[in-house]
């Protein structure tokens, strides 16, 4: 186990090493020029000299590269183009937003997605089951974004039920919603083919035949083994969440990295850009090493020697 | 989120919003008491970049900052006529010496008094920022023809001990600033009235360094409340202002809110006004709504939208290549398909709303791809690839772009899109180490309604590299507007001469690609109302101003 982590973490830092050369040489390829973002379009030539001094544009890339994975590993990532604050300080404002968000989100998606899922297997090839099972199809098929926007329409517009997107406590019901919506489905259909398979298994039938009620059949003997690969995809989306509600959190106007990403963009912020892209690029490496190893202690049957 | 179902949604939920804003009306209406201050809620669909004006270059930031700080001078409310603000003013005979006299007994929102050496604390600094402002100050360079700028904008950051600022700013007396200038400059005034020109409290820029954005503080109508910045800022009215007007809404900005959502708040009658220019999807829905359109309005600007060519190389420096690429567009097609024709097509360099726009200059290069073939062949062009950069963060923008590379390949013309972030953030010419672009979508909003602003900006020689984007000149051209920019005021006819000839010059050369003029519009609500003896929509479309919140009444609703 302990070599196995050491391995791990390696494999680890060595990914964001190649996340963050990646992203710096793409973020450069992109036609920009910082000192113009900074100063706005009304500039002297003058003025951009001076900018692209301070800022050491003037360096060669290998440098600037260096003077930025240097200040990475200090954990400083420097300011943003446009409002010059610290890129670090505004990536740990939107991520609590994001955090709370993911976890409401993961939270309808397992209230919606268990359930089917138990009742589709159960109740398999029944009507009940076909039906369940087209729900999930359309819950897959269906965007987020056309979701959230029918969400926003219907019950904030429409009904006044909700606010109407931003950052409020009910206002996360809303966007976690819409990513319920869409993503349970996966949920469903990951528990509805792992029960079934563990409904095959002996155990299930010894359950059965020492005379176990049905009940306590399903819940204590079929259910808690088949939910293993549920609480594998569960780190994984979690990791994805946090570095991917680009769109609901745009549409819902959450201020969290998906949003600030989205601006950073629209801005061509490049150090803001870098940030983001590698704090939500270390939560999804670190949430996989987390379920690994939260799955040795879950499933005795998985060793790592 | 520009599909059409959505659009059907939007247009049938408005019908049912409509219905139950009628409903609610009648208990809505009283809560707008007299002692409750009225609110004028709504949103930006970008961040408000700056409250210090040594970093200011946009028009988002300019809606706060003219409400929180005054300028020495400052448009009239209804007109492009400069009028005194924090200061009147007299001009020497050879319109190089300026005096400000300053009002007397103003004082800042936190009770400081302005004295003389405030306003020459803020020049200085804008002209070169300070240390919390990494080194930028965008506008600096419009303050560079007073006495001493070279010097102080050259010393270093921070100023070596004994250096204090430019020469040319002196008070010679309590309450008096004067400003001695290298050359007369008739928009010198003009300069004065931008809002990097606005005067800052020294003793607050020095309390809060770094942090002096969010407690910003200055002698307009409004003072800053709270800033959450990215998301919300409030403004109260300061009624201590000598700018204050009695029952002043209170203030409440949201950024980065996405116009869809933005129009839905504004059907929900939650914002008072929805901030334009409206994106053409937004502009389809007021169009599909007899309510919203009958809430609409708009007005033509004085900034221009046009293809910049890199004339430093082949094939652009011919100037029949600019000349086929002006007949290969067809301007009518992109105004009707992209603005919804509500602008004017361009015709030449400056506005129609600037002094010096040449109205005898009508379509110079009306739509003509058999021309344009012609013109190429003549030019020797045999199918080079060409890179056309342009702005990709404006659905519109990738239309538009479209097109033109459609048109463009149609007489011939191979174009590569690039697509950039957003106007103006090219690769710069003069240390580009990417190989370079051909054609460059660019734009340019006035700073101030003068012919200088555009001409000596965008198509000077001293613009090379920065402003003037493809390196364009002409021997003729720099003469005239040389001579121009150098005359002051009281030979106004002379100016407008010069720059009419100008423009001439600039559209027979095809220095740019003309395409349209700019235009705001915006949705207004009915009960947003005008105070006092305010006309028609000037408190909300002036032509240089932005929203001046001092002149809007919030009525029951």
């Amino acid at each position: 186990m302990g070599s196995y982590l050491v391995r791990r973490l390696f494999w680890t830092v060595i990914t964001i090493w190649a996340i963050l050369t990646v992203t710096y040489f793409i973020a450069y390829l992109v036609p920009s020029d910082p000192a113009r973002l900074i100063a706005g379009q009304h500039a002297s030539a003058a003025t951009l000299a001076s900018i692209r001094r301070a800022l050491g544009l003037n360096r060669p890339l290998w440098y600037r590269y260096l003077v930025f994975a240097n200040q990475f590993i200090h954990g400083n990532l420097g300011y943003d183009f446009i409002m010059r604050r610290t890129v670090a300080g505004q990536v740990l404002q939107a991520a609590p937003l994001t955090f709370y968000l993911a976890v409401v989100a993961v939270c309808f998606e397992l209230i919606i997605g268990i359930p089917i899922g138990i009742i589709a297997a159960v109740k398999r090839y029944s009507f009940v089951d076909n039906f369940l099972r087209f729900l999930s199809i359309l819950g897959i098929s269906m965007p987020t974004y056309w979701v959230g926007s029918m969400l926003l329409l219907l019950v904030a517009f429409k009904l006044g039920w909700l606010p109407l997107g931003g950052v409020s406590a009910s206002g996360v019901i809303l966007p976690a919603l819409s990513v319920g919506i869409t993503g349970s489905a996966f949920y469903a259909r990951i528990l509805r083919s792992s029960t079934l398979e563990t409904m095959r298994m002996d155990y299930v039938r010894t359950a059965r035949a020492k005379g176990a009620k049905e009940s306590l059949v399903l819940f204590k003997h079929t259910i808690r083994n088949s939910l293993i690969p549920v609480i594998t995809y569960l780190g994984l989306d979690l990791g994805a969440l946090l570095g991917g509600l680009i769109v609901t959190e745009t549409i819902f106007n959450w201020s969290g990295l998906g949003f600030l990403l989205n601006q950073a963009i629209g801005n061509d912020d490049g150090s803001l850009i870098m940030g983001v892209t590698l704090f939500s690029a270390s939560a999804i490496v670190i949430m996989n090493l987390v379920v690994d190893i939260v799955y040795a202690f879950l499933d005795p049957r998985v060793s790592y020697s | 989120m520009a599909n059409p179902l959505w659009r059907r949604w939007t247009t049938a939920a408005a019908g049912v919003a409509a219905l139950a804003m009628t409903a609610a009306g009648c208990g809505a209406a009283t809560t707008t008491g007299a002692n409750t201050p009225q609110v004028l809620h709504f949103s930006f669909s970008s961040n408000i970049e700056t409250l210090d004006p040594t970093q200011w270059t946009d028009v988002t930031s300019m809606v706060p900052m003219q409400e929180i700080y005054d300028t020495l001078v400052e448009y009239n409310p209804y007109s492009t006529r400069l009028q005194p603000g924090l200061a009147s003013w007299t001009v020497s005979p050879d319109g190089k010496t300026y005096t400000f006299t300053l009002k007397k007994d103003i004082k800042f929102s936190n009770g400081d008094p302005v004295t003389a050496q405030d306003v020459i604390y803020s020049l200085n600094r804008v002209t070169r920022g300070d240390a919390n402002s990494s080194g930028a100050a965008p506008y600096g360079f419009a303050y560079s023809d007073i006495v001493g700028y070279n010097h102080w904008f050259n010393g270093g950051n921070p100023p070596p001990a004994g250096m204090t600022g430019m020469s040319g700013l002196t008070s010679p007396r309590p309450g008096v600033v004067r400003i001695k200038l290298k050359t007369p400059q008739a928009f010198f005034l003009n300069e004065m009235a931008l809002m990097s020109a606005a005067i800052v409290d020294p003793r607050v820029v020095k309390e809060y360094g770094q942090n002096y954005q969010t407690h910003a503080v200055g002698t307009g109508p409004y003072k800053l409340a709270s800033w959450n910045r990215g998301h919300q800022m409030v403004l109260l009215p300061n009624t201590t202002s000598w700018r204050y007007r009695k029952g002043e809404p209170k203030v409440v900005m949201d950024e980065n809110v996405s116009s869809s959502l933005a129009l839905l708040r504004y059907q929900q009658g939650d914002y008072a006004f929805l901030f334009g220019p409206l994106p053409s999807e937004i502009y389809a829905k007021v169009l599909a709504s007899s309510q919203l359109k009958s809430q609409y309005h708009n007005v033509v600007e004085n900034g221009v939208v046009y293809l910049a060519f890199n004339t430093t190389k082949a094939p652009f420096n011919n100037v029949l290549m600019r000349q086929a690429v002006n007949y290969a567009i067809n301007k009518q097609l992109i105004l009707k398909n992209i603005t919804n024709d509500r602008t004017n097509m361009m015709t030449q360099p400056l506005p129609p709303g600037i002094a010096g726009y040449n109205p005898s200059i009508k379509d110079p290069y009306p739509y003509n791809p058999t021309k344009a073939r012609q013109l190429l062949q003549q030019a020797g062009y045999h199918g080079q690839q060409l890179t056309f950069i342009y702005p990709s963060n404006e659905s519109d923008h990738v239309r538009t772009a479209e097109i033109i590379q459609t048109e463009l390949a149609a007489v011939g013309m191979k174009v590569s899109l690039v697509g950039t972030s957003q106007i103006g953030n090219y690769w710069p010419l003069e240390d580009n180490p990417k190989g370079s672009w051909n054609i460059a979508w660019t734009d340019w909003f006035q700073d101030y309604p003068d012919a200088q602003d555009f001409l000596f900006n965008l198509l000077s020689r001293q613009a090379f590299g920065a402003t003037n984007v493809g390196d364009w000149t002409d021997p003729q051209f720099q003469r005239l507007i040389t001579e121009a920019d150098a005359l002051p005021a009281s030979q106004q006819a002379q100016r407008v001469a010069d720059y009419r000839q100008a423009e001439q010059i600039a559209v027979q050369k095809a220095a740019w690609a003309f395409l349209y003029n700019y235009w705001n519009d915006a949705l207004v609500q009915p009960w947003v109302q005008p105070q006092g003896t305010h006309r028609d929509l000037m408190y909300y479309l002036h032509p240089v101003k932005t929203p001046q919140f001092e002149f809007m009444r919030v009525a029951a609703h």
